[in-house]
């Protein structure tokens, strides 16, 4: 859901590059405000280059290469550090620290918005946006590919049987639903989503927990790596949950493979389709 | 009329606040030399450190001398007027029309368009709270205005938590949350801009009552004997009101809700001005431009990954104050 609206958001507002150009020479002094643009610049930069990174980027809750962010350094989403780093390239994203991105703009800095991603076709193009952006394009092929053949075999052994249903239960109660890359995922897993195909789960503020037990999903998919403890989270932990989906039915995908749409987010299909195979042997 | 001892007070606390107001020139989020910016930008470099010292420590401070010194002043004008220690820029409700007009912002999206929208937001906010104000208060007098003042916040309070309520993004709940804490950072010359007519509109409106003040001590029929207009369009109380209501609106618009100051400060430093409602304007305005200085200066120096909101830290600070406050006030009426 929330996806759905943040998704909306940015097919309306559309901002595409707007650093705009390609650097001919690789940029040296890397910053970025966007936990995706993070990812990607440990895949693509030299860590010599990388002169600040989000907060979020060394927290292994939020990113699948957490361990490379140690010992590269952190900034705080302010222009003073921004501007302080003296970075030749800026990511920001559309919706975290935009004070201190319209800062780093006037301050003639190049910044470069990565939008939030809505599908796996989006992966090279992240990538691109990012390579682009730093003059890494040589490096971005060199993932891209194995990315792209990876994908290919993944449609190619899609499971036959679109029986099975899932639903990706969030904090909180928010559900998953079509036109995001939690989605595609869950489809190219073998399952159909759920969401969509019952009025239930169209509530804007979460799906209350009775309605998950009352139109029971072959595969409930859960996040169970978020930190600390809420209201919100605790939904997930209720034990009415575990009765209604027992071991098959349920399935653990940490949040960080596919909050951004990363080479990484294919995990989360092969997790799925391992889950698929154990629910068809039942 | 000024004593001479207040006119002491008040040097003394302006070069306070300018050794802050350099400190804060000086020190910031980065180890950049304040030295070279300053050197840069008198002779018109542009350069990095440039950039921080003038573009964005240099209006973060000024806003903290402005917004403490106006919620100081406006503090110790109020507490005046109505003579009741407890009342604070917050009373009249402007402050919550500036906190809905900005959330509306947030959830409308329009802060798409531009950082500024937000403030711009939250100001037309507190001029409807202002109009709205006035328009109730009309002919009325003191406790007139008081519940007026409540009932406009409770009204904007309450629209602002059903905003709260309806926003669909946690992303832009947590958003909202966190600017209703109230924070400097990131604050530019635009949002000086956007704060700064209104405030010094609404402090000469203010200043204008201070004689009026020192006569109302006496009571409302002593200090109308004494030939001042109370109510009424041009009397006392409208002139203070659209003051306090335009200054702190400004205020509220651009760093959101910090509270505390208007309600302590005016309280330490009422017993240094000899308990005379007029002297007490100015030490006030100086007062609060320390205490948001020195906050500010905390919030840039604590560095525990989250930041910490001014608005937390003034009222983490003011409470233990008042709390001393009031119990040297027992103290000395036993």
């Amino acid at each position: 859901m929330v996806k759905a609206i943040v998704l909306g958001a940015v097919l309306l507002l559309g901002p595409g590059l707007s650093g705009g150009g390609s650097a001919l020479a690789a940029s040296h002094r890397i910053a970025s405000l966007n936990l995706c643009a993070d990812q990607i610049i440990f895949m693509l930069a030299d860590r010599s280059d990388i002169v600040g990174l989000s907060p979020l980027a060394a927290d292994c809750a939020n990113t699948v290469l957490c361990e490379l962010a140690r010992g590269l350094p952190s900034m705080r989403p302010t222009g003073e550090a921004v501007l302080a780093r003296q970075p030749d390239v800026v990511f920001s994203s559309p919706f975290t620290a935009v004070a201190a991105t319209a800062i780093a703009r006037q301050a003639g800095l190049k910044t470069v918005d990565l939008p939030i991603a809505e599908s796996l076709a989006d992966v090279p193009e992240q990538i691109r946006i990012v390579a682009r952006a730093i003059g890494r394009e040589d490096r971005a092929e060199a993932i891209i590919a194995p990315f792209r053949a990876r994908l290919a075999q993944l449609q190619r052994t899609m499971p036959a049987d679109r029986r099975l249903t899932a639903l990706v239960y969030e904090a909180h109660g928010f559900v998953v639903h079509k036109g995001s890359l939690a989605d595609e995922v869950l489809t190219l897993g073998g399952f159909r989503n759920m969401a969509d195909e019952q009025s239930v789960f169209r509530g804007a503020n979460g799906v209350p927990l009775e309605a998950l037990i009352a139109n029971r999903a072959d595969l409930l998919v859960i996040d169970r790596s978020a930190k600390g403890y809420s209201l919100a989270q605790a939904m997930l932990e209720n034990p009415v949950l575990r009765q209604a989906y027992p071991a098959p039915h349920q399935l653990d995908v940490p949040a960080r493979l596919w909050l951004c749409a990363l080479p990484q987010t294919l995990d989360a299909v092969t997790r799925l389709r391992a889950a698929h195979a154990r629910l068809e042997a039942q | 009329m000024t004593h001479p001892s207040s006119r002491g007070l008040s040097v003394m606390l302006a070069a306070v606040m300018v050794v802050l107001l350099g400190f804060a020139l000086w020190h910031g989020e980065s180890e950049i030399s304040a030295w070279h910016g300053l050197c840069d930008i008198m002779a018109g470099r542009s350069s990095v450190a440039a950039t921080i010292v003038g573009q964005l420590r240099l209006p973060r401070a000024l806003l903290a001398v402005v917004i403490g010194g106006v919620l100081g002043c406006s503090g110790a004008a109020l507490q005046g007027y109505l003579r009741n220690p407890l009342a604070d820029p917050g009373v009249l409700g402007v402050s919550s029309g500036a906190a809905l007009g900005a959330v509306c912002v947030f959830y409308t999206g329009l802060l798409r368009l531009s950082v500024v929208m937000l403030p711009l937001g939250g100001l037309i906010g507190a001029l409807i709270a202002v109009m709205l104000l006035v328009g109730l208060v009309g002919r009325g007098g003191a406790v007139v205005l008081l519940l007026a003042g409540a009932a406009l916040s409770s009204l904007f309070a309450a629209l602002t938590a059903l905003t709260l309520n309806l926003v669909q993004n946690p992303y832009a709940s947590f958003e909202i949350a966190h600017w209703l804490m109230g924070s400097l950072t990131d604050r530019t010359f635009q949002h000086v801009l956007i704060c700064l007519p209104g405030s010094v509109v609404g402090l000469v409106l203010v200043a204008s009552t201070g004689r009026a003040l020192d006569a109302l001590v006496l009571g409302e029929d002593v200090a109308r004997s004494m030939g001042f207009i109370l109510h009424g369009w041009r009397g006392v109380q409208t002139r203070l009101v659209l003051g306090v209501a335009l200054a702190v609106g400004s205020c509220t618009a651009v760093s959101g809700a910090i509270g505390f100051v208007g309600l302590v400060i005016p309280h330490l430093l009422r017993p240094l001005t000899g308990y005379q409602p007029s002297r007490l304007l100015v030490p006030s305005f100086l007062g609060g431009a320390i205490m948001l200085l020195v906050a500010d200066d905390a919030v840039r120096a604590f560095n525990w990954g989250v930041e910490l909101q001014i608005g937390v830290l003034t009222a983490l600070a003011g409470a233990p104050l008042f709390l001393y406050r009031v119990v040297t006030l027992r103290r000395s009426t036993l």
